[in-house]
């Protein structure tokens, strides 16, 4: 009796109330939405094809397909895809003629830059050195702090964590 | 003409304690462009040791994490510090003992040569 309940439009039921069930097509929502949308004069002239559905479900099985192929992390592929030697030695010599075209249309030359801290050397080099006087005064500046940190104690009073509105 | 590039990478290559090699490949890792001194492991300059970070940053794209841009590797007595600059890929070869950071600087002086020969690339 289980396999004539399908033949006597149970099916057709449930679609009509609109509740998914096992059975109902889950890429198959924008045709569902075509169907209940209020009828016009419109979508009377131009009805909806019957042949979209099955096609519109390839495409995003496709779609879903491909995308789920990219993203898998596949370490397996990167062994056994090795080249060939003289493809290999083919492509460098082409790759050395190339450079050389591309290198000989290029105007300027190739100079090393200076380190990216400093924006503006002529001014860092042109400034006036620190005397020694200033420099003595830092060392000794810095000497003292060291030797005040090292002297720094913790005298132990209370506990830090105290229980807060606990009766 | 390729000499003059040669000699720039040469003067990077000097430029940093330690760096013993700099090659740009493209996604295979058959070299466009390869400077190395004496004491550069002959084994990390090989097409299947330079390609396979081609596929593993492609791969290493695939966390949630956005896109792999480097992969640096340590080994008991080299690093290997590999670029995705896409088409091209840039593997900096280096001792152990070589700043890292001053090598994933390289790249902003490699720029404009990047910026060249991706036109090697894309015209083939």
């Amino acid at each position: 009796m289980g396999c004539c309940n399908s033949c006597f439009g149970a099916d057709k039921e449930a679609d009509y109330a609109g509740i998914p069930d096992e059975r109902s097509r889950l890429l198959g929502s924008t045709t569902r939405t075509v169907q209940t949308q209020p009828v016009s004069g419109e979508s009377l002239s131009s009805p909806v094809p019957t042949g979209a559905p099955p096609k519109d479900e390839q495409s995003a099985l496709t779609r879903i397909l491909t995308k789920t192929a990219r993203n898998v992390i596949d370490v397996a592929t990167i062994e056994g895809q090795g080249m060939e030697q003289h493809e290999y030695h083919e492509r460098a010599r082409h790759y050395g003629q190339k450079v050389n075209v591309v290198m000989a249309n290029k105007n300027k030359s190739l100079k090393p830059f200076l380190p990216n801290g400093v924006s503006a050397p002529q001014i860092v080099l042109a400034a006036q050195p620190i005397s020694v006087g200033d420099i003595e005064l830092i060392s000794n500046a810095a000497f003292k702090a060291a030797k005040a940190m090292k002297d720094v104690k913790v005298q132990h009073k209370e506990d830090l964590v105290v229980a807060f509105g606990v009766p | 003409m390729t000499e003059d590039l040669k000699t720039y990478l040469n003067k990077l290559i000097s430029s940093v304690e330690g760096l013993l090699a700099i090659v740009i490949t493209d996604r295979d890792g058959v070299p466009v462009v390869k400077a190395a001194t004496e004491q550069a492991p002959e084994l990390a300059l090989r097409p299947n040791f330079l390609g396979t970070f081609g596929m593993a940053t492609d791969q290493a794209s695939k966390l949630n994490l956005s896109q792999n841009k480097t992969i640096t590797s340590m080994y008991k007595n080299y690093q290997v510090v590999q670029m995705n600059k896409s088409p091209l890929l840039v593997t900096l070869i280096a001792t152990r003992s070589a700043n890292t950071g001053l090598l994933l600087e390289m790249d902003n002086y490699l720029l404009d040569v990047l910026k060249d020969l991706q036109q090697v690339i894309t015209a083939s």
